[in-house]
C-alpha cells in the first residue's frame, strides 16, 4: 500500500507539471511529422525507415520503425524522469524527511520506480497517438495506407517500446539510486547510444549479425535480422514475430533491467551521506580550491578555526588587492585553468572519453569494408571514420559540460559567494567558455592520437600529419567552438539546467531533421557543416572557400551570442525575466554595445556575401527544386522521345579544360543522318542548363521552334526538312565555368586535379531519357507517374540503345587540352601530343566506330605502362596510390585473355584505367578507357592469405573491362531487361575471370554476398519486382540476381555452352546500330546451347521470380578408413514462385539441386547433383579430406529465402 | 514512562575523525537540551538516534525498542527535524505533509486529513497550505519541518539546531511550539545557542569533541560554579595580556568595550568583580575543560 501511495504521489506531481504536457505534445508532433514524411506527404522530405516507398505506413513494421526512432529522441526525457525519481531527494536535500519514516526499501524504490515508469509509459503513448492522428488525417496518399487493427499500434509497444522503456528506466533509475548522482545517468544514456551504434556497425559485417542482434538493448538489430528479407507485401501486413533472436533479446534485456533493479534494491541504504563540516575541507576538492583561488585573488583574510574561540586575531599586514585590466586577464587565465581541471579530472568525463575511444577504435580497426574487403588506413579514411564516430561524443560532452560549467557555482550552492566577489562578469563568463573550448581541443587531440595509433597498429606509416592538423584543428575545431558557444549561450539564457540540455538536444535534432524536410540552405542552419570531401588528388580544393566563409559567418554569430548571453548572465539572485532584461540593459555599455553592433554588421555583411556566391553567382537550389527541373524537362518534352529523330554518325570534339578555373570550353561538330523513311523537320537537342552557350546551331536550320534554356531543351526547325538518307550537323561552342563558391552540391566534375566529365555536359541530338528522375517516390512528389520501361518487344524501344537515344555507334575523334602539368585524356589512342600557347594538347582517335558514350579527364597522373600482346595497358593514377596498380594490370591481362578467347576480339589497341577523385564512388567504362574512383579500388587492401577474401579491385577491373564487350560492342535495347545485356553479362564475365584466376573456392563467399544483397534489395524495393528478363533498372536484380543466375546456368550447362551463346550474340549484334538486342535474344541463345533437362533453369531464372526454401535436416559423418568418410545428408527442398509484390506460392519441384560437403575453410570438397521431385532429399556420399559441414546447395547457387540453414556442422554417426 | 538510553556510543568517520566517544546519556520525557560547539558531535548523535547513521559501538534504546536493530519500530514513534533539509519546491505544503503522513503509516484518509490540518494550524501554516514550498521563507520552512516531525504524536522528537536563522519573533514562536509538545514526549533539542537551552530545557548535557562533558539540569550546573566566575571590563588592546595568566572563559563586547569573564576559585585580582554565573558561563567553562563532568 505504501508503495502504491509513493507511486501515486510521484505520478500526481509529474502530471501537475507543465513540462510533462510539453513533452507529450512535442512527441505527438514529432511522431505525426515523421509518419507523414515516411508516407510521402511532406513535400521535399526524404525519410525512409527501411520501408521504401511502397510499404504502407500503418503496418506493424512501419509503425514500429517510426515509433522506435522517435522513442530514441525521448531518451533524455526517460533519463531525466527515471533518474530524478530517486535523485530528487538528494538534489533537494530532503532525504532526511523520507528516510526517517517507517517505510521499507521496497516501498520507497518500488514506489518511485513505478511512478516514474507509469508516467513514462503515458508519455510514450504519444507516439501511437501521433501516428494514429497522422494516418487518419487524410494527408497521406491512399496507396500508402493499409488495413490496420489496434494491435498494429499496440504491438510495437508490447514487443519493442515497452521492454526498451523498462530496460532504460531500470538502468537510469538504478544508477541514480546506487550512486546518488545524476552524472552517471547521463553517461549511461550516452553509452547505450554507443552500444546501438556499435551494434549497427557490427551488423554490417554479416558474420556478426547474430551478436549484434543480441547486444542491442533496444531490439532493433534483432527486428532487422528477423525481417531483413521481408518483401514489400510482408512489410505492409505482417505482424512482427516474437520468435528467434528477437524473443531472446527481449528476455535478455528485460532480465538485465530486472537485475539492475534488484541490485539497486539490495545495495540501497536509507542513510544520509555525512554532511560536510566546514573544517572538512580536504575531502572535497572543488569547493576549497575554487573558493580559495577566488578569495586569494581578491583579498586575504585569516580563516579562523572554529575549534578555538576567537581571542582576537593578531594584526597582519593584509596584501593590497589589484583590480586592473591586466589583473583581469591574469585572473581569466587562472580561472580557465581551474574550470578546465574541474571538468576533466572527473571519473565521468574519463568514462565518456574512453567510451568514445573504444567506439572509434572498433570502427576504424574494422575499416571500411566492401564485399568484406578492407581498405588501407589512409589518413583521410581514418579521419572520416573516426570523426563520424567521435563527433557524436564531442557533441554530447560539449552539451553536458556547457551545462555543468554554467551551473557549477549554483550546483555547489556557492553562487551567492562567488557572485558577490569583485570579479568582472566577463571574466567569469569567458573563463567557462574558454575552458569548454579547451576541453574540445583536448578531445580533438585525442581523436588525432587515436587515429595515428590505429594507423600504426595496422602497420601503415604514411601518417600525413599536416592533414590531421588541417582537418581537425582548422576545419572541425572552429565548428565545435561555435557549437560550444551556442550550448553555453543556451544555458546562460535559459535559466534551468535540464531545460537547457533539452533545448540543446532539440537543436541537434533539428539540425539533422531540417534537411530531411527540404530546408537545406546553410545560411539559416546554425553551424551547419559544409558538405566537404577530402580527396588525395585535390586536397580540400574547392571546399576551402565555403568552409572559411561559413566558419567566419557562424563564428561571428557565435561571438554575438556570447556577448548577448554575457549581458543576460544571471548574477546574484535576480532570476526573473523582467529583472534580467533590466539588468542586461543596464550592463549594455560601451564595449558591449560596440561588440554587438559590430558583430551584427559583420554577420549581415558576410551573409550577403555568401548569399551572393551561393544564390546569385550560382543558382541555389534545394534538392527538391533541382529534381523539379528534371521533372519539368520530362513533363514538357517527353513526347519527343518517340518522335522521329536523327541517328548519330560522327563526333569531332575540341575540349579545352581549365583546371585552375574549374571549367572547360567544348567545341564540336556532331554529324547525324536521317535514317527514317520520311523527311525530318525537327531536330531535338538537349544541353545541360548550366552550359554557357556561345554557339549552338544546326546546319540549314531556319529557327528554333523550342528554346528552353531553363531545362535545356531546344528544337531546330529545318527548312527544307532533311530528306531520308541525308546528313546534317550540329555545331556548338559551349563553356562551363565556376563562379564564386557553393556550400552544398558543389560540382565535383571540374576540379583542380582530376577533372572528369562525361556525356551529361555535352549536347545530345535527342530527347535524353537518362536525365529523367528515376525513383518512383521522387517522381510522384513532382507530379510524374512511375517510370516504366517499354515492353520488351516495343519497336520504338528496340530502335534505340538503353543508354540514351543518341548513344549509337559513331566515328569519333577528340582533342583535349589542359595545363602543361596535367595529362588530358579522352577515349581512343593518343596519336599526337604537342604544346602550344602555354597549353598542352592531346589528340585522340579510334580505329573503328565506338559507342557514343564518351568522357574527358585531366589530372596530374603518374603513368604505369604494360602490354598484353599488342594492346597497350596504361594505368594513370595519383602518384602515391600505387597499392593496387599491379593488381589492376594483372586483372586486365586475365580479362583480356579470357574475353578474347571466349567472346570475341577486343576492338581497341589500348586499355586505360584512369583515377578520378573520390567525390563519386564508382567506376565506369568508356571506349578503351576506364575511369576508376580513388575510393573504389585504388586503396583497397586485399588480404592475400585469406582465400575467402574477395579481391575487390580485381573483380571491379574485370567487370569494367568486360564492358568493352558488353556495352561497347553489344548494347541492349531501350526496353525492359535492356540492362541485363551489359550489367549481368559483365557480372558473369568478371565471375568467370575470377574463377579461373583464383579458383572456385573463393566463389562461395562472393555468391553469398550477392544473394544477401538480392534478398535485401527485394525487401527495400521501391517498386514492384520484375523477373530478370524484364528488369527495369533495379540493381539488386540485374547485378546481384544476375550474377547468381548466370553462375548457376554455367554450372548447369557448362561454361563453354554459355560462352558459345554469348559469342553468337556478339557476332549478330556487335558494333551494329539499331535494331538493338533484348534479353529474348540472349535467352533464346542460352536455351539453344542448353541440354533439354536444364532449360527449366533458364526459364526459372529469366522469366519468373523463383526462390527456393531449402534447409538441411541432418548431416552425419562416419569414418570408413583413414582419409575416407561416409557422409549422410538429409535435407528438405521447396520451390516458390513469387508475383511482383512478393506473394509466394509453392510450385512442384523437378529440379537438379546440388548436395555437398564443405571443409573447415568453406571450400566445397564433394558435391553431387540430385534430381529432386518430392520435398525430401536423402543422399549418402563418400568424401575424402577434412569434412566440416554438409548440406543442400552448399555453394549457394540457388536463390534461397534463408541461405543460412542450407548447411550444418557434421555430427559423428 | 519511556526513556531514551544511550550507552557507550562511539563513532569514527573514515577520515579518522572520532565523532562520538563513549557517549552515555539517559533522557526522559520533557525538554532535553544538548549543547555543544560546531563539530562537537551533536549532529552525529542526532542522526544516529534518528536511524540515519550507524554507530560503531554502543547501544541505543527507546523504551523496549533497540534502535539499532528495530529501525522501523523507531521510525514509527520518531519525529525528526534535521539541521539542514530541503523540500520539493513545486509541491504544496499540504501535499507534502499529507504524503509524509501516509509514509508514517496513516492510511485512512479522513483521519489523516484532520491530523494534517491540525498540524498546519498548530504551526501557523494553515493559510499557506496550498502554496508551493519553494516560496516559503526560512521561518516558514522550519515550521513545516516541525509540523512533519510532529506527525502522529511521536514519543521522541529530535530537533537539530532549529532556531539558527530564525528572527527573534520566529524564535519565540518556535519555543512556544516546542514547549507545547507535551510532558509525555521526549524532546531533544540540539543547539549551540545557550539561551535556547536555558529558556526551555529541564535537563541538559554538554557535548564537546565527541564526549559528554557535563550532564544534569541547568540549575544545578549553574549552582556548581557559583562563586567562581569573575568579570572585568577592559580595552580591546589589553586582551592579549590578560589571556596569558587567566583562564578567560568568555569575552563580550559591550558599547565598544570588552567585558571578560574569568574562571577561578579565587578572585584573580581586585579589579575583577564576582558575577552570578549563567548557563553561558557553564558552557564556556565546560568547553574549555575547566569544569569536570
Amino acid at each position: 500500500m505504501t508503495l502504491l501511495a509513493i507511486a501515486a504521489f510521484e505520478t500526481k506531481q509529474r502530471f501537475r507539471s507543465i513540462s510533462t504536457y510539453v513533452y507529450f505534445a512535442l512527441l505527438v508532433a514529432l511522431s505525426a511529422l515523421f509518419v507523414a514524411a515516411g508516407g510521402g506527404a511532406v513535400k521535399g522530405a526524404v525519410i525512409d525507415f527501411g520501408t521504401g516507398s511502397k510499404v504502407t505506413v500503418n503496418s506493424p513494421f512501419s509503425l514500429n520503425a517510426v515509433m522506435v526512432i522517435i522513442a530514441s529522441f525521448a531518451t533524455p526525457i526517460v533519463a531525466a524522469i527515471a533518474g530524478r525519481a530517486v535523485y530528487q531527494d538528494v538534489d533537494h536535500r530532503s532525504t532526511a524527511l523520507f528516510f526517517t519514516k517507517p517505510i521499507s526499501k521496497l516501498d520507497y524504490l518500488g514506489g518511485r520506480f513505478l511512478g516514474a515508469f507509469l508516467v513514462l509509459l503515458a508519455l510514450h503513448a504519444s507516439l501511437g497517438v501521433g501516428a494514429f492522428a497522422c494516418v487518419h488525417a487524410g494527408i497521406i496518399d491512399a496507396s500508402r495506407i493499409g488495413p490496420e487493427t489496434a494491435w498494429s499500434y499496440l504491438e510495437p509497444y508490447a514487443l519493442v517500446l515497452g521492454p526498451n522503456l523498462f530496460f532504460a528506466s531500470a538502468l537510469f533509475f538504478s544508477l541514480a539510486a546506487l550512486l546518488k548522482k545524476m552524472a552517471p545517468v547521463y553517461v549511461a544514456g550516452v553509452l547505450i547510444t554507443l552500444g546501438y551504434f556499435i551494434g549497427t556497425n557490427l551488423a554490417d559485417d554479416m558474420s556478426n549479425r547474430q551478436i549484434a542482434a543480441m547486444v542491442d538493448p533496444f531490439g532493433l538489430q534483432a527486428i532487422d535480422k528477423l525481417t531483413e528479407y521481408w518483401t514489400v507485401a510482408e512489410r505492409s501486413s505482417r505482424l512482427l514475430p516474437f520468435s528467434g533472436v528477437l524473443a531472446y533479446n527481449r528476455l535478455l534485456w528485460a532480465a538485465v533491467g530486472a537485475a539492475l533493479l534488484a541490485l539497486a534494491y539490495a545495495r540501497f541504504r536509507f542513510d544520509e551521506p555525512r554532511l560536510r563540516e566546514r573544517s572538512d575541507a580536504a575531502a572535497d576538492p572543488l569547493l576549497p580550491g575554487e573558493i580559495g583561488a577566488l578569495l586569494a585573488q581578491t583579498d586575504r583574510r585569516l580563516h579562523a578555526s572554529s575549534a578555538t574561540p576567537a581571542l582576537g586575531t593578531p594584526a597582519i599586514a593584509a596584501p593590497v588587492p589589484i583590480h586592473s585590466a591586466i589583473a583581469s586577464y591574469a585572473l581569466l587565465v587562472r580561472l580557465v585553468g581551474l574550470q578546465l581541471r574541474e571538468t576533466v579530472k572527473n571519473v565521468f568525463f574519463l568514462v565518456l572519453v574512453l567510451a568514445g575511444l573504444l567506439f572509434v577504435v572498433g570502427v576504424v580497426l574494422d575499416g571500411e569494408a566492401l564485399y568484406g574487403t578492407k581498405t588501407y588506413p589512409l589518413t583521410y579514411q581514418v579521419l572520416e571514420l573516426t570523426e563520424q564516430g567521435f563527433n557524436f561524443f564531442i557533441l554530447i560532452i560539449t552539451t553536458l559540460y556547457a551545462g555543468e560549467l554554467a551551473w557549477r557555482e549554483r550546483d555547489a550552492r556557492m553562487s551567492e559567494i562567488v557572485d558577490a566577489l569583485p570579479i568582472p562578469r566577463w571574466v567569469l563568463f569567458t573563463s567557462k567558455l574558454f575552458a569548454l573550448f579547451l576541453v574540445q581541443v583536448l578531445l580533438v587531440s585525442i581523436v588525432m592520437a587515436s587515429g595515428i595509433a590505429t594507423q600504426l597498429l595496422k602497420g601503415f606509416y604514411e601518417l600525413e600529419l599536416p592533414l590531421y592538423f588541417q582537418k581537425l584543428f582548422l576545419v572541425s575545431l572552429p565548428r565545435f567552438f561555435i557549437l560550444a558557444t551556442l550550448a553555453f549561450a543556451i544555458h546562460a539564457i535559459v535559466d534551468n539546467k535540464y531545460v537547457g540540455h533539452f533545448v540543446m538536444v532539440l537543436y541537434l535534432l533539428l539540425s539533422i531533421a531540417l534537411p530531411l524536410f527540404g530546408l537545406e540552405h546553410p545560411l539559416y542552419r546554425f553551424a551547419a557543416p559544409v558538405d566537404a570531401r577530402y580527396s588525395a588528388m585535390n586536397g580540400f580544393g574547392h571546399f576551402v572557400a565555403p568552409i572559411v566563409w561559413m566558419t567566419l559567418y557562424w563564428g561571428t554569430a557565435a561571438v554575438f551570442l556570447a556577448v548577448l548571453s554575457n549581458l543576460i548572465w544571471v548574477r546574484g539572485k535576480e532570476d526573473g525575466w523582467a529583472a534580467r532584461i533590466r539588468r542586461a540593459r543596464a550592463r549594455l555599455r560601451g564595449p558591449s554595445r560596440v561588440a554587438l553592433a559590430t558583430t551584427a554588421a559583420v554577420f549581415v555583411a558576410l551573409g550577403g556575401f555568401i548569399f551572393y556566391n551561393t544564390n546569385v553567382q550560382n543558382s541555389y537550389r534545394s534538392t527538391f527544386a533541382k529534381d523539379d527541373l528534371r521533372a519539368s524537362y520530362e513533363k514538357r518534352y517527353k513526347a519527343h522521345e518517340n518522335a522521329p529523330r536523327p541517328t548519330m554518325v560522327s563526333s569531332r570534339l575540341e575540349v579545352d579544360i581549365d583546371p585552375p578555373a574549374r571549367g572547360a570550353r567544348i567545341r564540336g561538330v556532331y554529324r547525324f543522318c536521317n535514317r527514317t523513311n520520311e523527311p525530318m523537320a525537327t531536330i531535338p537537342v538537349t544541353l545541360d542548363p548550366r552550359a554557357k552557350i556561345k554557339a549552338l546551331e544546326v546546319e540549314r536550320s531556319a529557327r528554333r521552334s523550342i528554346d528552353d534554356p531553363e531545362v535545356g531543351f531546344y528544337a531546330f526547325q529545318l527548312e527544307p526538312p532533311l530528306p531520308p538518307g541525308e546528313e546534317s550537323a550540329l555545331h556548338f561552342d559551349i563553356a562551363y565555368e565556376q563562379r564564386g563558391f557553393v556550400v552544398r552540391g558543389a560540382d565535383h566534375h571540374f576540379v583542380e586535379n582530376g577533372t572528369l566529365f562525361t556525356r551529361e555536359y555535352l549536347p545530345a541530338v535527342a530527347y535524353a531519357s537518362d536525365r529523367e528522375l528515376s525513383e518512383d517516390e521522387t517522381r510522384r512528389r513532382h507530379g510524374l507517374g512511375s517510370k516504366r520501361w517499354l515492353p520488351i518487344d516495343d519497336p520504338a524501344g528496340i530502335a534505340r540503345s538503353n543508354a540514351a537515344a543518341d548513344v549509337d555507334f559513331i566515328e569519333y575523334e577528340a582533342t583535349v587540352s589542359t595545363t602543361p602539368d596535367q595529362i588530358g585524356i579522352a577515349p581512343g589512342i593518343l596519336d599526337r601530343e604537342w604544346t602550344e600557347g602555354g597549353r598542352r594538347y592531346f589528340h585522340y582517335r579510334t580505329s573503328g566506330p565506338i559507342l557514343n558514350f564518351v568522357g574527358f579527364l585531366s589530372g596530374r597522373y603518374a603513368v604505369r605502362r604494360d602490354a598484353w600482346h599488342d594492346v597497350a595497358i596504361e594505368i594513370d593514377h595519383h602518384p602515391s596510390h600505387t597499392y593496387n596498380v599491379e593488381r589492376m594490370i594483372d586483372a586486365i591481362k586475365h580479362s583480356l585473355d579470357y574475353f578474347t578467347e571466349n567472346f570475341g576480339p577486343y576492338q581497341h589497341k589500348q586499355v586505360r584505367i584512369v583515377e578520378f577523385p573520390r567525390y563519386e564512388r564508382s567506376a565506369m567504362s568508356l571506349a578503351a578507357m576506364i575511369p576508376y574512383s580513388e575510393s573504389i579500388g585504388f586503396i583497397a587492401k586485399v588480404d592475400e592469405k585469406d582465400r575467402q577474401d574477395v579481391d575487390f579491385p580485381f573483380y571491379v577491373t574485370a567487370h569494367e573491362v568486360a564492358h568493352q564487350w558488353w556495352a561497347h560492342q553489344v548494347i541492349g535495347a531501350d526496353v525492359q531487361g535492356g540492362e541485363v545485356l551489359s550489367e549481368t553479362l559483365c557480372q558473369y564475365s568478371a565471375l568467370m575471370v575470377m574463377k579461373r584466376a583464383k579458383g572456385e573456392g573463393g566463389m562461395r563467399k562472393f555468391l553469398q554476398y550477392e544473394l544477401y544483397r538480392y534478398l535485401r534489395g527485394r525487401g527495400l524495393a521501391k517498386k514492384r519486382e520484375q523477373p530478370l528478363g524484364l528488369v527495369e533498372s533495379d540493381g539488386y536484380i540485374h547485378y546481384n540476381k544476375g550474377s547468381l543466375a548466370m553462375y548457376a546456368i554455367q554450372d548447369a550447362i557448362g561454361e563453354e555452352a554459355v560462352n558459345a551463346a554469348l559469342r553468337d550474340l556478339l557476332h549478330t549484334y556487335g558494333l551494329k546500330g539499331a535494331p538493338y538486342p533484348t534479353t529474348r535474344d540472349l535467352v533464346q541463345r542460352l536455351r539453344a546451347a542448353a541440354p533439354a533437362e536444364h532449360r527449366y533453369l533458364i526459364d526459372d531464372l529469366f522469366e519468373t521470380i523463383t526462390l527456393y526454401d531449402n534447409h538441411v535436416v541432418k548431416a552425419t559423418i562416419k569414418d570408413i578408413c583413414q582419409d575416407e568418410h561416409e557422409v549422410h545428408i538429409e535435407a528438405e527442398a521447396k520451390k516458390l514462385r513469387a508475383d511482383e509484390l512478393g506473394v509466394e506460392k509453392e510450385v512442384p519441384l523437378d529440379d537438379l539441386i546440388e548436395v555437398g560437403v564443405i571443409d573447415a575453410k568453406g571450400n566445397v570438397i564433394a558435391a553431387q547433383k540430385a534430381l529432386v521431385r518430392g520435398s525430401r532429399v536423402d543422399i549418402t556420399m563418400k568424401v575424402h579430406g577434412d569434412a566440416a559441414q554438409a548440406g543442400i546447395d552448399p555453394r549457394s547457387m540457388l536463390i534461397d529465402r534463408k541461405p543460412e540453414d542450407n548447411v550444418m556442422p557434421l555430427a559423428r554417426d | 514512562m519511556t526513556e531514551l538510553r544511550i550507552s557507550h556510543l562511539s563513532k569514527r568517520y573514515p577520515g579518522g575523525t572520532q565523532a562520538l566517544s563513549d557517549v552515555s546519556l539517559t533522557v526522559g520525557p520533557g525538554m532535553f537540551g544538548l549543547l555543544g560547539p560546531n563539530g562537537a558531535g551533536k549532529s552525529t548523535l542526532m542522526r544516529t538516534i534518528a536511524t540515519l547513521q550507524e554507530a560503531d559501538t554502543g547501544s541505543l534504546h527507546l523504551g523496549d525498542i533497540d534502535v539499532r536493530t528495530q529501525k522501523d519500530a523507531m521510525r514509527r514513534v520518531l519525529g525528526y527535524l534535521p539541521q539542514e533539509f530541503g523540500v520539493y519546491p513545486k509541491v504544496t505544503a499540504w501535499d507534502l505533509l499529507d504524503h509524509l503522513a501516509v509514509l508514517k503509516g496513516f492510511m485512512h484518509r479522513t483521519e489523516r486529513r484532520a491530523m494534517v490540518r491540525a498540524l498546519l494550524q498548530k504551526t501557523n501554516l494553515d493559510d499557506v497550505r496550498d502554496r508551493p514550498l519553494g516560496s516559503f521563507s526560512g521561518g516558514m520552512k522550519q515550521r513545516f519541518g516541525i509540523a512533519q516531525a510532529l506527525i502522529g504524536n511521536p514519543q521522541l522528537v529530535i530537533v537539530d539546531e532549529p532556531t539558527a536563522g530564525l528572527d527573534p519573533e520566529e524564535r519565540v514562536r518556535f519555543h512556544n511550539l516546542l514547549a507545547e509538545i507535551g510532558e509525555n514526549v521526549i524532546v531533544i533539542l540540539s543547539t549551540h545557542i545557550v539561551s535556547d537551552v536555558s529558556d526551555l530545557c529541564s535537563a541538559m548535557a554538554i557535548l564537546h569533541q565527541g564526549r559528554v562533558r557535563l550532564s544534569g539540569d541547568p540549575a544545578s550546573a549553574v549552582e556548581r560554579i557559583r562563586g567562581r566566575v569573575w568579570a572585568k571590563t577592559i580595552d580591546k588592546g589589553d586582551l592579549a595580556s590578560y589571556a596569558e595568566p587567566h583562564p578567560i572563559i568568555s569575552t563580550r563586547l559591550f558599547a565598544g568595550r570588552t567585558n571578560i569573564h574569568v574562571f577561578g576559585d579565587a578572585r584573580p585580582d581586585p579589579s575583577f568583580h564576582e558575577v552570578a554565573p549563567d548557563l553561558d558561563d557553564v558552557y564556556f567553562a565546560t568547553v574549555r575543560g575547566l569544569v569536570a563532568a
